[in-house]
Protein backbone atom coordinates (compact mmCIF):
# COMPACT_ATOMS: atom_id res chain seq x y z
CA UNK A 1 0.00 0.00 0.00
CA UNK A 2 1.22 3.51 -0.83
CA UNK A 3 2.34 5.88 1.94
CA UNK A 4 -0.45 7.75 3.75
CA UNK A 5 0.32 10.52 6.31
CA UNK A 6 -0.32 9.23 9.81
CA UNK A 7 -2.60 12.16 10.68
CA UNK A 8 -4.71 11.38 7.63
CA UNK A 9 -4.89 7.72 8.65
CA UNK A 10 -6.05 8.83 12.09
CA UNK A 11 -8.75 11.02 10.53
CA UNK A 12 -9.98 8.11 8.40
CA UNK A 13 -10.08 5.83 11.43
CA UNK A 14 -12.15 8.43 13.33
CA UNK A 15 -14.50 8.95 10.38
CA UNK A 16 -15.08 5.19 10.25
CA UNK A 17 -16.52 5.35 13.76
CA UNK A 18 -19.41 7.44 12.41
CA UNK A 19 -22.67 5.69 11.50
CA UNK A 20 -22.87 4.65 7.85
CA UNK A 21 -19.19 5.40 7.13
CA UNK A 22 -16.99 2.51 6.07
CA UNK A 23 -13.41 2.27 4.80
CA UNK A 24 -14.17 3.59 1.32
CA UNK A 25 -16.42 6.50 2.42
CA UNK A 26 -13.87 7.38 5.12
CA UNK A 27 -11.17 7.74 2.45
CA UNK A 28 -13.41 9.79 0.17
CA UNK A 29 -14.44 12.25 2.90
CA UNK A 30 -10.88 12.62 4.22
CA UNK A 31 -9.41 13.31 0.76
CA UNK A 32 -12.26 15.69 -0.07
CA UNK A 33 -11.60 17.70 3.09
CA UNK A 34 -7.90 17.92 2.31
CA UNK A 35 -8.65 19.34 -1.12
CA UNK A 36 -11.27 21.80 0.13
CA UNK A 37 -9.58 23.54 3.07
CA UNK A 38 -12.42 26.08 3.56
CA UNK A 39 -14.91 23.31 4.17
CA UNK A 40 -12.38 21.64 6.46
CA UNK A 41 -11.95 24.84 8.51
CA UNK A 42 -15.72 25.34 8.75
CA UNK A 43 -16.19 21.76 9.82
CA UNK A 44 -13.52 22.06 12.51
CA UNK A 45 -15.21 25.20 13.80
CA UNK A 46 -18.66 23.57 13.74
CA UNK A 47 -17.43 20.50 15.57
CA UNK A 48 -15.75 22.64 18.23
CA UNK A 49 -18.83 24.84 18.59
CA UNK A 50 -21.30 21.98 18.86
CA UNK A 51 -19.05 20.27 21.38
CA UNK A 52 -18.85 23.39 23.56
CA UNK A 53 -22.39 24.68 23.27
CA UNK A 54 -24.73 21.72 22.96
CA UNK A 55 -25.45 19.79 26.14
CA UNK A 56 -28.25 17.75 27.57
CA UNK A 57 -31.14 19.54 29.28
CA UNK A 58 -31.26 18.86 33.00
CA UNK A 59 -35.04 18.43 32.95
CA UNK A 60 -35.92 16.53 29.77
CA UNK A 61 -32.44 15.18 28.79
CA UNK A 62 -32.97 16.48 25.24
CA UNK A 63 -30.56 18.93 23.60
CA UNK A 64 -30.06 22.42 24.96
CA UNK A 65 -27.67 25.12 23.82
CA UNK A 66 -25.55 27.21 26.21
CA UNK A 67 -28.06 26.72 29.02
CA UNK A 68 -28.79 23.91 31.48
CA UNK A 69 -32.47 23.94 30.57
CA UNK A 70 -33.66 23.72 26.95
CA UNK A 71 -36.12 26.20 25.36
CA UNK A 72 -38.85 23.55 25.22
CA UNK A 73 -38.77 23.04 29.00
CA UNK A 74 -38.78 26.81 29.66
CA UNK A 75 -41.54 27.53 27.14
CA UNK A 76 -44.56 28.54 29.25
CA UNK A 77 -46.92 28.13 26.29
CA UNK A 78 -46.36 24.41 26.44
CA UNK A 79 -49.08 23.86 28.99
CA UNK A 80 -51.18 21.16 27.32
CA UNK A 81 -50.29 18.80 30.17
CA UNK A 82 -48.90 16.20 27.73
CA UNK A 83 -45.47 14.66 28.27
CA UNK A 84 -44.11 12.64 25.36
CA UNK A 85 -41.51 10.01 26.24
CA UNK A 86 -38.90 9.31 23.56
CA UNK A 87 -35.68 7.28 23.32
CA UNK A 88 -33.15 9.75 21.91
CA UNK A 89 -32.74 13.55 21.86
CA UNK A 90 -33.12 13.60 18.08
CA UNK A 91 -36.55 11.93 18.42
CA UNK A 92 -37.84 15.18 19.99
CA UNK A 93 -37.31 17.02 16.70
CA UNK A 94 -39.01 14.27 14.74
CA UNK A 95 -42.14 14.36 16.92
CA UNK A 96 -42.03 18.17 17.07
CA UNK A 97 -42.00 18.34 13.27
CA UNK A 98 -45.31 16.49 12.94
CA UNK A 99 -47.31 17.90 15.80
CA UNK A 100 -47.60 21.37 17.23
CA UNK A 101 -49.75 20.77 20.24
CA UNK A 102 -47.51 22.26 22.86
CA UNK A 103 -46.23 19.00 24.23
CA UNK A 104 -43.29 18.59 26.55
CA UNK A 105 -40.75 15.81 26.17
CA UNK A 106 -38.72 13.40 28.23
CA UNK A 107 -35.74 11.62 26.68
CA UNK A 108 -35.06 8.34 28.45
CA UNK A 109 -31.84 7.64 26.57
CA UNK A 110 -32.64 4.24 25.03
CA UNK A 111 -34.77 1.20 25.71
CA UNK A 112 -34.14 -1.65 28.13
CA UNK A 113 -31.79 -4.25 26.71
CA UNK A 114 -29.78 -5.95 29.47
CA UNK A 115 -27.80 -8.05 26.94
CA UNK A 116 -26.53 -4.81 25.37
CA UNK A 117 -25.80 -3.33 28.77
CA UNK A 118 -28.86 -1.08 28.94
CA UNK A 119 -30.38 -1.74 32.34
CA UNK A 120 -32.75 0.42 34.39
CA UNK A 121 -29.96 2.48 35.96
CA UNK A 122 -28.83 3.58 32.48
CA UNK A 123 -32.19 5.13 31.60
CA UNK A 124 -33.65 8.49 32.67
CA UNK A 125 -36.93 7.14 33.92
CA UNK A 126 -36.96 7.70 37.64
CA UNK A 127 -37.42 11.49 37.32
CA UNK A 128 -40.63 11.12 35.29
CA UNK A 129 -42.65 10.90 38.52
CA UNK A 130 -41.27 14.25 39.73
CA UNK A 131 -42.06 15.89 36.43
CA UNK A 132 -45.67 14.66 36.50
CA UNK A 133 -46.12 16.21 39.93
CA UNK A 134 -44.27 19.49 39.36
CA UNK A 135 -45.41 20.23 35.82
CA UNK A 136 -49.05 19.21 36.21
CA UNK A 137 -48.80 16.47 33.59
CA UNK A 138 -52.15 14.86 32.78
CA UNK A 139 -51.19 12.60 29.89
CA UNK A 140 -48.13 10.57 28.98
CA UNK A 141 -47.56 9.58 25.34
CA UNK A 142 -44.98 6.85 24.83
CA UNK A 143 -43.17 7.20 21.51
CA UNK A 144 -40.76 4.28 21.86
CA UNK A 145 -39.72 1.65 19.32
CA UNK A 146 -42.45 -0.90 18.57
CA UNK A 147 -40.31 -3.92 19.45
CA UNK A 148 -39.68 -6.24 22.41
CA UNK A 149 -37.23 -3.87 24.11
CA UNK A 150 -39.64 -0.94 23.64
CA UNK A 151 -42.50 -3.04 25.03
CA UNK A 152 -40.46 -4.08 28.10
CA UNK A 153 -39.48 -0.45 28.76
CA UNK A 154 -43.07 0.72 28.47
CA UNK A 155 -44.20 -2.03 30.78
CA UNK A 156 -41.65 -0.92 33.39
CA UNK A 157 -42.68 2.74 33.11
CA UNK A 158 -46.35 1.71 33.50
CA UNK A 159 -45.43 -0.12 36.69
CA UNK A 160 -43.44 2.90 37.90
CA UNK A 161 -46.40 5.24 37.35
CA UNK A 162 -49.14 2.83 38.42
CA UNK A 163 -50.17 4.89 41.47
CA UNK A 164 -50.22 8.25 39.68
CA UNK A 165 -53.28 9.92 38.27
CA UNK A 166 -52.16 10.30 34.71
CA UNK A 167 -53.49 8.88 31.47
CA UNK A 168 -50.94 6.89 29.48
CA UNK A 169 -51.01 6.05 25.76
CA UNK A 170 -48.65 4.70 23.16
CA UNK A 171 -48.26 5.86 19.57
CA UNK A 172 -49.96 3.48 17.12
CA UNK A 173 -48.23 0.60 15.36
CA UNK A 174 -49.44 -0.49 11.95
CA UNK A 175 -49.92 0.37 8.32
CA UNK A 176 -48.01 3.26 6.75
CA UNK A 177 -50.34 5.66 4.96
CA UNK A 178 -50.73 5.00 1.24
CA UNK A 179 -49.51 1.39 1.39
CA UNK A 180 -51.23 -1.35 -0.57
CA UNK A 181 -52.63 -3.65 2.11
CA UNK A 182 -51.70 -6.77 0.10
CA UNK A 183 -48.02 -5.84 0.40
CA UNK A 184 -48.02 -5.70 4.19
CA UNK A 185 -46.25 -8.35 6.22
CA UNK A 186 -48.75 -10.35 8.31
CA UNK A 187 -47.19 -9.32 11.62
CA UNK A 188 -47.63 -5.58 11.05
CA UNK A 189 -51.07 -6.16 9.60
CA UNK A 190 -52.06 -8.06 12.73
CA UNK A 191 -50.73 -5.22 14.92
CA UNK A 192 -52.75 -2.69 12.96
CA UNK A 193 -55.90 -4.78 13.32
CA UNK A 194 -55.33 -5.03 17.08
CA UNK A 195 -54.79 -1.26 17.26
CA UNK A 196 -57.76 -0.33 15.04
CA UNK A 197 -59.44 3.04 15.62
CA UNK A 198 -63.15 3.37 16.22
CA UNK A 199 -64.90 5.58 13.67
CA UNK A 200 -68.49 5.40 14.79
CA UNK B 1 -41.74 -26.86 -11.84
CA UNK B 2 -37.94 -26.73 -11.89
CA UNK B 3 -37.00 -27.20 -15.56
CA UNK B 4 -33.22 -27.28 -15.24
CA UNK B 5 -30.31 -26.26 -13.05
CA UNK B 6 -26.83 -25.02 -13.99
CA UNK B 7 -24.00 -25.29 -11.50
CA UNK B 8 -20.72 -23.39 -11.60
CA UNK B 9 -17.99 -24.28 -9.10
CA UNK B 10 -20.56 -25.86 -6.82
CA UNK B 11 -19.10 -28.78 -4.84
CA UNK B 12 -17.73 -31.36 -7.37
CA UNK B 13 -19.45 -29.69 -10.35
CA UNK B 14 -17.29 -27.10 -12.12
CA UNK B 15 -19.68 -26.46 -14.98
CA UNK B 16 -22.69 -28.71 -15.28
CA UNK B 17 -26.33 -28.57 -16.35
CA UNK B 18 -29.12 -30.97 -15.39
CA UNK B 19 -32.59 -31.15 -16.93
CA UNK B 20 -35.60 -32.25 -14.92
CA UNK B 21 -39.14 -33.33 -15.63
CA UNK B 22 -42.43 -32.91 -13.85
CA UNK B 23 -43.17 -35.77 -11.44
CA UNK B 24 -40.42 -38.00 -10.10
CA UNK B 25 -36.74 -37.39 -10.89
CA UNK B 26 -34.25 -39.97 -9.66
CA UNK B 27 -30.58 -39.10 -9.29
CA UNK B 28 -28.59 -42.31 -9.32
CA UNK B 29 -24.89 -42.84 -8.84
CA UNK B 30 -22.19 -44.40 -6.70
CA UNK B 31 -21.04 -42.91 -3.40
CA UNK B 32 -19.18 -39.63 -3.84
CA UNK B 33 -20.54 -38.99 -7.35
CA UNK B 34 -22.43 -35.86 -6.21
CA UNK B 35 -26.07 -36.99 -5.92
CA UNK B 36 -26.68 -35.08 -2.68
CA UNK B 37 -24.79 -32.08 -4.12
CA UNK B 38 -27.43 -31.73 -6.85
CA UNK B 39 -30.20 -31.93 -4.26
CA UNK B 40 -28.34 -29.39 -2.12
CA UNK B 41 -28.18 -27.00 -5.10
CA UNK B 42 -31.93 -27.46 -5.72
CA UNK B 43 -32.44 -26.64 -2.02
CA UNK B 44 -30.46 -23.41 -2.50
CA UNK B 45 -32.94 -22.27 -5.16
CA UNK B 46 -35.72 -22.44 -2.59
CA UNK B 47 -34.13 -21.78 0.79
CA UNK B 48 -30.98 -19.85 -0.21
CA UNK B 49 -28.85 -22.05 2.04
CA UNK B 50 -27.49 -25.56 2.35
CA UNK B 51 -29.74 -28.14 3.96
CA UNK B 52 -26.57 -29.87 5.18
CA UNK B 53 -26.09 -26.98 7.60
CA UNK B 54 -22.72 -25.94 6.15
CA UNK B 55 -21.50 -22.41 5.42
CA UNK B 56 -21.81 -21.01 1.89
CA UNK B 57 -18.04 -20.81 1.51
CA UNK B 58 -17.74 -24.56 2.09
CA UNK B 59 -19.78 -25.53 -0.94
CA UNK B 60 -17.45 -23.72 -3.38
CA UNK B 61 -15.37 -26.15 -5.49
CA UNK B 62 -11.87 -26.63 -4.13
CA UNK B 63 -9.52 -23.80 -5.18
CA UNK B 64 -12.31 -21.60 -6.62
CA UNK B 65 -13.59 -18.26 -5.31
CA UNK B 66 -17.32 -18.34 -5.99
CA UNK B 67 -20.23 -20.59 -6.83
CA UNK B 68 -23.26 -19.95 -8.97
CA UNK B 69 -26.54 -21.87 -9.18
CA UNK B 70 -29.03 -20.98 -11.88
CA UNK B 71 -32.43 -22.58 -12.16
CA UNK B 72 -35.25 -22.14 -14.64
CA UNK B 73 -38.70 -22.44 -13.14
CA UNK B 74 -41.96 -22.86 -15.02
CA UNK B 75 -44.75 -21.29 -12.98
CA UNK B 76 -48.09 -19.69 -13.81
CA UNK B 77 -47.43 -20.53 -17.47
CA UNK B 78 -44.31 -18.37 -17.44
CA UNK B 79 -40.62 -19.15 -17.33
CA UNK B 80 -38.68 -17.59 -14.44
CA UNK B 81 -35.00 -17.65 -13.61
CA UNK B 82 -33.50 -17.88 -10.12
CA UNK B 83 -29.81 -17.25 -9.63
CA UNK B 84 -27.84 -17.68 -6.40
CA UNK B 85 -24.25 -16.42 -6.38
CA UNK B 86 -21.81 -16.47 -3.50
CA UNK B 87 -18.44 -14.71 -3.62
CA UNK B 88 -16.01 -15.85 -0.97
CA UNK B 89 -13.82 -12.73 -1.01
CA UNK B 90 -16.74 -10.43 -0.25
CA UNK B 91 -18.50 -13.02 1.90
CA UNK B 92 -21.58 -11.97 0.00
CA UNK B 93 -24.52 -13.99 -1.30
CA UNK B 94 -26.73 -12.47 -3.96
CA UNK B 95 -30.05 -13.82 -5.10
CA UNK B 96 -31.71 -12.79 -8.34
CA UNK B 97 -35.21 -13.52 -9.54
CA UNK B 98 -35.52 -12.82 -13.26
CA UNK B 99 -32.25 -10.81 -13.12
CA UNK B 100 -33.61 -8.57 -10.35
CA UNK B 101 -31.83 -8.77 -7.01
CA UNK B 102 -34.00 -9.97 -4.12
CA UNK B 103 -33.70 -7.98 -0.89
CA UNK B 104 -34.78 -10.79 1.40
CA UNK B 105 -33.75 -14.38 0.77
CA UNK B 106 -36.80 -15.61 2.69
CA UNK B 107 -38.96 -14.42 -0.22
CA UNK B 108 -37.36 -17.10 -2.38
CA UNK B 109 -39.15 -19.76 -0.40
CA UNK B 110 -42.59 -18.38 -1.19
CA UNK B 111 -41.65 -18.34 -4.87
CA UNK B 112 -40.36 -21.93 -4.89
CA UNK B 113 -41.59 -23.70 -1.73
CA UNK B 114 -39.80 -26.93 -0.95
CA UNK B 115 -39.93 -29.85 1.40
CA UNK B 116 -36.53 -31.35 2.05
CA UNK B 117 -35.99 -34.61 3.88
CA UNK B 118 -32.63 -36.26 4.51
CA UNK B 119 -31.47 -39.25 6.54
CA UNK B 120 -30.61 -36.79 9.31
CA UNK B 121 -34.34 -36.31 9.85
CA UNK B 122 -34.31 -39.41 12.02
CA UNK B 123 -32.71 -37.12 14.62
CA UNK B 124 -36.09 -35.37 14.80
CA UNK B 125 -37.44 -38.46 16.53
CA UNK B 126 -34.28 -39.79 18.19
CA UNK B 127 -32.65 -36.48 19.13
CA UNK B 128 -33.28 -34.06 22.00
CA UNK B 129 -36.62 -32.16 22.28
CA UNK B 130 -35.03 -29.11 20.62
CA UNK B 131 -34.82 -31.06 17.31
CA UNK B 132 -38.59 -31.54 17.30
CA UNK B 133 -39.28 -27.98 18.46
CA UNK B 134 -37.08 -26.61 15.65
CA UNK B 135 -38.81 -28.74 13.04
CA UNK B 136 -42.28 -27.74 14.28
CA UNK B 137 -41.21 -24.07 14.41
CA UNK B 138 -39.96 -24.28 10.83
CA UNK B 139 -43.21 -25.78 9.58
CA UNK B 140 -45.49 -23.37 11.49
CA UNK B 141 -43.43 -20.45 10.15
CA UNK B 142 -44.14 -21.68 6.62
CA UNK B 143 -47.84 -22.08 7.37
CA UNK B 144 -48.16 -18.82 9.30
CA UNK B 145 -45.38 -16.28 8.52
CA UNK B 146 -46.20 -14.03 11.51
CA UNK B 147 -45.22 -16.93 13.81
CA UNK B 148 -41.57 -16.34 12.91
CA UNK B 149 -41.81 -12.79 14.35
CA UNK B 150 -43.23 -14.19 17.57
CA UNK B 151 -40.24 -16.54 17.85
CA UNK B 152 -37.75 -13.75 17.15
CA UNK B 153 -39.34 -11.59 19.86
CA UNK B 154 -39.48 -14.51 22.27
CA UNK B 155 -35.78 -15.29 21.72
CA UNK B 156 -34.88 -11.67 22.53
CA UNK B 157 -36.95 -11.79 25.72
CA UNK B 158 -35.26 -14.99 26.89
CA UNK B 159 -31.77 -13.64 26.13
CA UNK B 160 -32.46 -10.52 28.20
CA UNK B 161 -34.16 -12.44 30.97
CA UNK B 162 -31.31 -14.97 31.21
CA UNK B 163 -28.83 -12.11 31.44
CA UNK B 164 -30.74 -10.61 34.38
CA UNK B 165 -31.06 -14.02 36.05
CA UNK B 166 -27.31 -14.58 35.77
CA UNK B 167 -26.65 -11.10 37.17
CA UNK B 168 -29.24 -11.67 39.93
CA UNK B 169 -31.10 -8.45 39.03
CA UNK B 170 -34.53 -9.53 40.31
CA UNK B 171 -35.98 -6.02 40.39
CA UNK B 172 -35.66 -5.74 36.62
CA UNK B 173 -37.22 -9.08 35.71
CA UNK B 174 -40.84 -7.85 35.83
CA UNK B 175 -41.17 -6.39 32.32
CA UNK B 176 -39.41 -9.38 30.71
CA UNK B 177 -41.55 -11.90 32.58
CA UNK B 178 -44.63 -9.95 31.49
CA UNK B 179 -43.54 -9.99 27.86
CA UNK B 180 -42.62 -13.67 28.10
CA UNK B 181 -46.09 -14.52 29.43
CA UNK B 182 -47.75 -12.51 26.66
CA UNK B 183 -45.68 -14.16 23.89
CA UNK B 184 -46.03 -17.60 25.49
CA UNK B 185 -49.82 -17.43 25.19
CA UNK B 186 -49.57 -16.62 21.48
CA UNK B 187 -46.90 -19.22 20.70
CA UNK B 188 -48.68 -22.00 22.61
CA UNK B 189 -51.94 -21.13 20.86
CA UNK B 190 -50.27 -21.31 17.42
CA UNK B 191 -48.50 -24.60 18.24
CA UNK B 192 -51.60 -26.24 19.71
CA UNK B 193 -53.74 -25.21 16.76
CA UNK B 194 -51.11 -26.46 14.27
CA UNK B 195 -50.80 -29.86 15.97
CA UNK B 196 -54.56 -30.21 16.24
CA UNK B 197 -55.04 -29.36 12.57
CA UNK B 198 -52.31 -31.67 11.29
CA UNK B 199 -52.90 -34.70 13.53
CA UNK B 200 -56.19 -35.79 11.94
CA UNK B 201 -54.85 -36.14 8.37
CA UNK B 202 -51.49 -37.31 9.76
CA UNK B 203 -53.17 -40.25 11.43
CA UNK B 204 -54.71 -41.31 8.12
CA UNK B 205 -51.61 -40.81 6.01
CA UNK B 206 -49.31 -42.50 8.52
CA UNK B 207 -51.66 -45.50 8.57
CA UNK B 208 -50.84 -46.10 4.92
CA UNK B 209 -47.15 -45.43 5.40
CA UNK B 210 -46.84 -47.68 8.46
CA UNK B 211 -48.94 -50.51 7.08
CA UNK B 212 -51.84 -50.13 9.53
CA UNK B 213 -50.09 -48.52 12.50
CA UNK B 214 -50.88 -44.87 13.17
CA UNK B 215 -48.70 -41.93 14.13
CA UNK B 216 -49.57 -38.72 15.91
CA UNK B 217 -47.54 -35.89 17.44
CA UNK B 218 -48.28 -35.01 21.04
CA UNK B 219 -47.69 -31.51 22.36
CA UNK B 220 -46.99 -30.74 26.01
CA UNK B 221 -46.43 -27.02 26.69
CA UNK B 222 -43.95 -26.30 29.46
CA UNK B 223 -46.36 -23.81 31.01
CA UNK B 224 -50.05 -23.12 30.47
CA UNK B 225 -51.51 -19.75 29.65
CA UNK B 226 -52.54 -18.95 33.22
CA UNK B 227 -49.18 -19.54 34.85
CA UNK B 228 -47.36 -16.52 36.25
CA UNK B 229 -43.61 -16.57 35.96
CA UNK B 230 -42.95 -14.51 39.08
CA UNK B 231 -43.78 -17.69 41.05
CA UNK B 232 -40.64 -19.31 39.66
CA UNK B 233 -38.21 -16.42 40.14
CA UNK B 234 -36.33 -18.11 43.01
CA UNK B 235 -36.07 -21.39 41.11
CA UNK B 236 -34.92 -19.69 37.91
CA UNK B 237 -32.51 -17.43 39.76
CA UNK B 238 -30.83 -20.41 41.38
CA UNK B 239 -30.32 -22.15 38.04
CA UNK B 240 -29.40 -18.89 36.30
CA UNK B 241 -31.64 -19.21 33.25
CA UNK B 242 -35.27 -19.39 32.25
CA UNK B 243 -36.70 -22.90 32.64
CA UNK B 244 -40.39 -22.44 31.76
CA UNK B 245 -41.93 -21.39 28.49
CA UNK B 246 -42.14 -22.35 24.80
CA UNK B 247 -38.36 -22.82 24.62
CA UNK B 248 -38.90 -25.87 26.84
CA UNK B 249 -42.09 -27.19 25.21
CA UNK B 250 -42.19 -30.87 24.41
CA UNK B 251 -43.26 -32.63 21.22
CA UNK B 252 -43.24 -36.38 20.83
CA UNK B 253 -43.85 -38.67 17.83
CA UNK B 254 -46.05 -41.57 18.84
CA UNK B 255 -46.69 -44.79 16.89
CA UNK B 256 -49.79 -46.63 18.09
CA UNK B 257 -49.76 -44.52 21.27
CA UNK B 258 -46.17 -45.45 22.19
CA UNK B 259 -43.15 -43.16 21.79
CA UNK B 260 -41.60 -43.80 18.34
CA UNK B 261 -38.21 -42.92 19.81
CA UNK B 262 -38.26 -46.06 21.99
CA UNK B 263 -40.56 -48.50 20.23
CA UNK B 264 -40.31 -47.62 16.53
CA UNK B 265 -38.01 -49.47 14.11
CA UNK B 266 -35.58 -47.36 12.06
CA UNK B 267 -37.79 -47.80 8.99
CA UNK B 268 -40.92 -46.83 10.92
CA UNK B 269 -39.24 -43.68 12.25
CA UNK B 270 -38.22 -42.52 8.77
CA UNK B 271 -41.69 -43.33 7.41
CA UNK B 272 -43.33 -41.47 10.33
CA UNK B 273 -41.31 -38.37 9.53
CA UNK B 274 -41.97 -38.63 5.81
CA UNK B 275 -45.70 -39.12 6.48
CA UNK B 276 -45.63 -36.02 8.72
CA UNK B 277 -43.93 -33.95 6.01
CA UNK B 278 -46.34 -35.19 3.34
CA UNK B 279 -49.29 -34.37 5.58
CA UNK B 280 -47.94 -30.87 6.01
CA UNK B 281 -47.51 -30.63 2.26
CA UNK B 282 -51.06 -31.75 1.63
CA UNK B 283 -52.56 -29.35 4.16
CA UNK B 284 -50.39 -26.25 3.75
CA UNK B 285 -48.13 -26.26 0.68
CA UNK B 286 -49.45 -28.55 -2.02
CA UNK B 287 -47.39 -26.76 -4.71
CA UNK B 288 -43.97 -27.47 -3.12
CA UNK B 289 -41.17 -29.32 -4.78
CA UNK B 290 -39.99 -32.33 -2.75
CA UNK B 291 -36.34 -33.23 -2.19
CA UNK B 292 -35.57 -36.61 -0.65
CA UNK B 293 -31.96 -37.53 0.01
CA UNK B 294 -31.40 -41.29 0.10
CA UNK B 295 -34.84 -42.04 1.56
CA UNK B 296 -34.83 -45.77 0.92
CA UNK B 297 -31.87 -46.85 3.02
CA UNK B 298 -34.05 -48.14 5.85
CA UNK B 299 -37.42 -48.45 4.08
CA UNK B 300 -38.69 -51.70 2.56
CA UNK B 301 -40.17 -52.00 -0.94
CA UNK B 302 -43.77 -51.64 0.29
CA UNK B 303 -42.89 -48.45 2.13
CA UNK B 304 -41.04 -47.18 -0.92
CA UNK B 305 -44.10 -47.74 -3.14
CA UNK B 306 -46.35 -45.89 -0.66
CA UNK B 307 -43.94 -42.93 -0.51
CA UNK B 308 -43.76 -42.78 -4.31
CA UNK B 309 -47.53 -42.98 -4.66
CA UNK B 310 -47.79 -39.82 -2.55
CA UNK B 311 -45.44 -37.94 -4.79
CA UNK B 312 -47.42 -38.08 -8.01
CA UNK B 313 -48.68 -34.52 -7.71
CA UNK B 314 -45.39 -32.88 -6.71
CA UNK B 315 -42.20 -32.48 -8.67
CA UNK B 316 -39.81 -34.63 -6.68
CA UNK B 317 -36.06 -35.20 -6.63
CA UNK B 318 -34.80 -38.39 -5.05
CA UNK B 319 -31.22 -39.55 -4.68
CA UNK B 320 -30.41 -43.25 -4.48
CA UNK B 321 -27.32 -45.42 -5.05
CA UNK B 322 -29.21 -47.66 -7.48
CA UNK B 323 -32.72 -48.22 -8.83
CA UNK B 324 -34.83 -51.24 -9.75
CA UNK B 325 -35.39 -51.71 -13.47
CA UNK B 326 -39.18 -51.31 -13.19
CA UNK B 327 -38.68 -47.76 -11.83
CA UNK B 328 -36.16 -46.85 -14.53
CA UNK B 329 -38.74 -46.99 -17.28
CA UNK B 330 -41.42 -45.01 -15.39
CA UNK B 331 -39.50 -41.98 -14.18
CA UNK B 332 -36.85 -39.49 -15.26
CA UNK B 333 -33.48 -40.88 -14.20
CA UNK B 334 -30.23 -38.90 -14.06
CA UNK B 335 -27.25 -41.21 -13.80
CA UNK B 336 -23.96 -39.81 -12.52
Amino acid sequence: MSWVPSSLKKLIENLKKLPGIGERSGFRIAYFLLKDRDTLENLIESLREVNERVKLCKICHGFSEDTDICPICTDERRNSGVLCIVERPEDVNIIESVQGLGWKYHVIGGVLSPVRGITLDKLNIFDIRDRIRKENIKEIVMALSPDVEGDATISYILQLLSDMEVSISRIAVGLPRGIDITLMDPFTLKESILGRRKLK
Amino acid sequence: MLVDISLTFFRNFHEKNFKFEDGLNFIIGPNGSGKTNILEAIGYLSQAKSFRKVADKDVISLGEKFFRIEGNIFRDELRHEIEVIYEQELGLKKIYLNKKQMERSSRLFSFLPSLISTDRDQEIIDGPPSERRNMINRLISIASPSYMNLLIDYKKVIENKNFLLREKKVAELGPWNGKQEELTKQIVRERASFIEKINIPYKNISKEFLNGKTSVVTYIPSMDGDMHLYRFIDEEMEIGYSIYGPHRDYFEFMIDDRPAKIFGSEGEKRLSILAFFFTFLTVYKPDSIVVLDEPFGVIDKRGMNVVLSYLIKNQTFISAPFLDNDFRTSYNVITL
